[in-house]
């Protein structure tokens, strides 16, 4: 095995022009493109050279949460594509690895859509093409599918399990992606180690919010518990389309043409995208919203230094059967939720949980606060479709 | 009925450490007394409900203890200190949580870091065998019961390993120290139907405090939960540094936040409040509600493929550790240095 020596990785924090109208589509992503090419150029102008880039979630085409599936099969990229090849070109120039994440059609899933990662290798080759698993299915914001809403069709189609969880090994580490909501749960950062992740790029699209300090947080402690790399790369911003190729950020514009674009705030995001090392510590972040580079060192020896003491050594210590007995006795968000009928409207995703929830009272996992009114019939239809 | 909101505190105590074996008896008495002066103090001026003591409180560290001496200082729960304790409790009407080296006279080779709560009844109402030990480390020749899984089921039965108490307080269960850092333990508790985790602990100063800091907050955040944890606060002995422990006692609500927290070491204490209400409401709404959004199914299979540190160890050595590292290198999960 060869020694990796350290390299710089950068969380490119992008204003994203937004595709309202679908009709722009094309120009629009290409801009995106281009505006993502040149900060990633500038790195090594300014900074010298860097082995791997990370781009945000949904950043080449924005995020249309109420768009419905049809016009979203069609608005969306596939993954590999004439769109994302610059990207891939840029890694091949630069003998560098570049991920971000996009919104996804895949033509073997019709009347589906994913909110996807992808990764290019230094010879411009697809490494990852990873699917976002947590997310619209449970939260109820939009439409996309995710691999464990149509579970037993997922995996037939993709050969196997382990497509859920790609990981790659490469000259600089073993690299995995995951997507925004993801990082939330510790099982997924977990899985990805025991699939021997050792980076992970965490493509996100964090607006502010009241839970957005408590997502820092989680960053920190999936690194510091699974003794693995995270790279945060959050939009700086989130342009709305007003008409053609008008921005809401176009000078002269008043604020009831800003308006007719969209309502939400031009500085959305919170930026803060970041590099957080093994052992919990931030060591580059964007301290702020905007059009900004996070740059941090990767020290993949140290890490397999690390991984190889006991002490504090959480991934050796988990007595890992004893809880996989657990969560497989247990039953909370079902598999194949969405295997017969690809989730139509976003609703559906806050009706899963809404019926788990209400399993969990009816079940004693959950206490009613006083006065609930359960919304679910208790024949648990939740279940119908699960295979456990 | 279920009280809504009530006042819990974290006792940061400072412990007399039991030096020799003999001196047992009167140190761990001492170190009760003390104790429960202070949640006495805690009742009486802010009302406390649930009062949580450190790991080892009663008995202390001291790291030249052989395997025989810390034998020899272990307690029995149900025992005499927890008679004391459930007199306490009952006189208050009181629920009071700690962790103390226990040993099973049923079964008089093993010993654990053991959480409890005694109730009102003035009995212990659970006990939990701490699961994530250090042991694996080689740092303490103690037990976890997964060290002996399959004799411990046989014994106890498997409900044991998860104890979860229904109260009026809200369903409490334990985890002790270093158990914290593992996500897991944590949301198999949730799935048990836990909703406030008492954590007795003992946290020295080193490198990854903050980690550990921020470990409990995600705990919180992704069960939503509270959490009430009771640090050492300082250690008189023989082969003890007075503040080796940090204290940062706290109270943490299940939005990942602070509610109170306790900045250093020292002797003291932190009273804070518990809202039931407001925690179950939460877990009424979709957004966010990881307990109910983890797919808990697909994640059972992929833990199930891959062993890390397995069941059935044995009685702990240093080398259980190391061993699963270097299997965990074999299979190719970690690569070696």
């Amino acid at each position: 095995m060869t020694m990796i020596t350290p390299y710089t990785a950068v969380a490119v924090q992008t204003v994203i022009r937004h595709v309202k109208d679908p009709a722009w589509r094309d120009e629009i992503v290409r801009e995106n493109v281009n505006r993502s090419l040149s900060l990633m150029d500038y790195v090594s102008h300014r900074f010298g050279a860097a082995k791997l880039f990370v781009l945000p979630e949904f950043s080449l085409t924005g995020a249309e949460h109420l768009r419905t599936v049809d016009e979203w099969t069609k608005v969306a990229l596939q993954i590999p594509g004439p769109e994302l090849d610059p990207l891939a070109q840029f890694a091949r120039d630069n003998d560098a690895y570049v991920g971000g994440g996009t919104m996804e059609y895949d033509p073997n899933y019709p009347g589906r859509w994913f909110n996807s990662a992808y990764l290019f290798g230094p010879t411009g080759e697809l490494l990852i093409r990873y699917r976002k698993i947590n997310g619209a299915d449970v939260q109820g914001h939009t439409t996309y599918s995710t691999p464990p809403a149509l579970y037993d069709l997922y995996v037939k189609t993709e050969g196997g399990e382990d497509a859920l969880f790609p990981v790659v090994d490469t000259p600089i580490g073993r690299l995995g992606v995951i997507n925004c909501y993801d990082i939330n749960f510790p099982e997924m950062v977990r899985t990805f180690a025991l699939h021997g992740a050792e980076v992970l790029l965490h493509v996100t699209g964090e607006p502010y919010s009241p839970h957005r300090d408590i997502w820092e947080m989680s960053r920190r402690t999936r690194a510091f518990e699974n003794i693995m790399y995270i790279i945060s790369a959050n939009h700086g911003g989130y342009v709305a389309q007003i008409a053609g190729d008008t921005f809401a950020d176009a000078p002269g514009l008043n604020f009831q043409q800003r308006m007719e674009g969209e309502i939400a705030p031009l500085q959305r995001s919170h930026g803060g995208s970041k590099i957080v090392d093994f052992n919990g510590n931030v060591v580059g972040q964007s301290q702020s919203p905007g059009e900004a580079l996070a740059l941090g060192s990767i020290d993949i020896e140290a890490l397999r230094e690390r991984r190889a003491e006991i002490n504090g050594n959480i991934l050796a210590q988990v007595r890992s059967e004893l809880y996989a007995k657990e969560y497989a006795r247990h039953r909370a968000s079902p598999l194949n939720r969405w295997l017969d009928h690809p989730i139509q409207d976003r609703s559906e995703g806050s009706l899963n949980t809404r019926e788990v929830i209400e399993r969990y009272i009816r079940n004693g996992v959950y206490v009613a606060p006083e006065g609930y009114e359960f919304q679910t019939e208790e024949d648990e239809s939740a279940d119908r479709r699960a295979t456990a | 009925m279920a009280v809504k909101s009530y006042p819990i505190c974290c006792v940061q105590a400072a412990v007399e450490v039991i030096d020799t074996a003999a001196e047992k008896d009167a140190v761990i008495a001492r170190n009760l007394d003390r104790s429960l002066i202070i949640a006495e103090g805690a009742v009486a001026r802010e009302g406390a409900r649930v009062i949580v003591f450190p790991e080892g409180w009663l008995q202390g560290h001291n790291h030249t203890r052989s395997a025989e001496d810390w034998r020899d200082i272990c307690i029995q729960i149900p025992g005499l200190e927890t008679a004391r304790m459930g007199e306490f409790a009952r006189q208050h009407d009181v629920y009071l949580a700690g962790a103390a080296f226990e040993r099973d006279l049923d079964w008089p080779d093993m010993w654990f870091s053991t959480g409890f709560i005694v109730g009102p009844s003035g009995s212990v109402e659970l006990r939990y065998r701490k699961i994530q030990e250090h042991n694996v480390e080689g740092a303490i020749p103690n037990v976890s019961p997964a060290d002996v899984h399959s004799e411990y089921v046989e014994r106890y039965g498997e409900d044991s390993l998860f104890p979860v108490l229904d109260t009026r307080f809200g369903r409490l269960a334990v985890m002790v120290e270093n158990d914290v850092n593992f996500f897991e333990l944590a949301r198999v508790f949730a799935f048990h139907g836990a909703e406030i985790y008492l954590h007795p602990t003992a946290e020295d100063n080193g490198p990854r405090n903050t980690a550990w800091d921020q470990a409990r907050r995600s705990r919180c955040y992704e069960n939503l939960c509270y959490f009430a944890t009771a640090n050492i606060g300082q250690s008189s002995g023989a082969a003890s540094a007075a503040f080796a422990t940090r204290g940062g006692s706290s109270v943490i609500d299940y939005q990942g936040g602070w509610v109170a927290r306790i900045e250093g070491p020292g002797e003291s204490l932190v009273t804070a409040e518990v809202n039931l209400e407001r925690l179950r409401r939460r877990r009424t709404e979709t957004r966010m509600n990881y307990p109910a959004q983890v797919k808990s199914e697909l994640f059972g299979k992929e833990f199930a493929k891959r062993t890390m540190m397995p069941l059935d160890t044995g009685p702990a050595s240093r080398d259980t550790g190391k061993a699963a590292i270097r299997r965990l290198q074999d299979e190719d999960v970690i690569v070696p240095p």
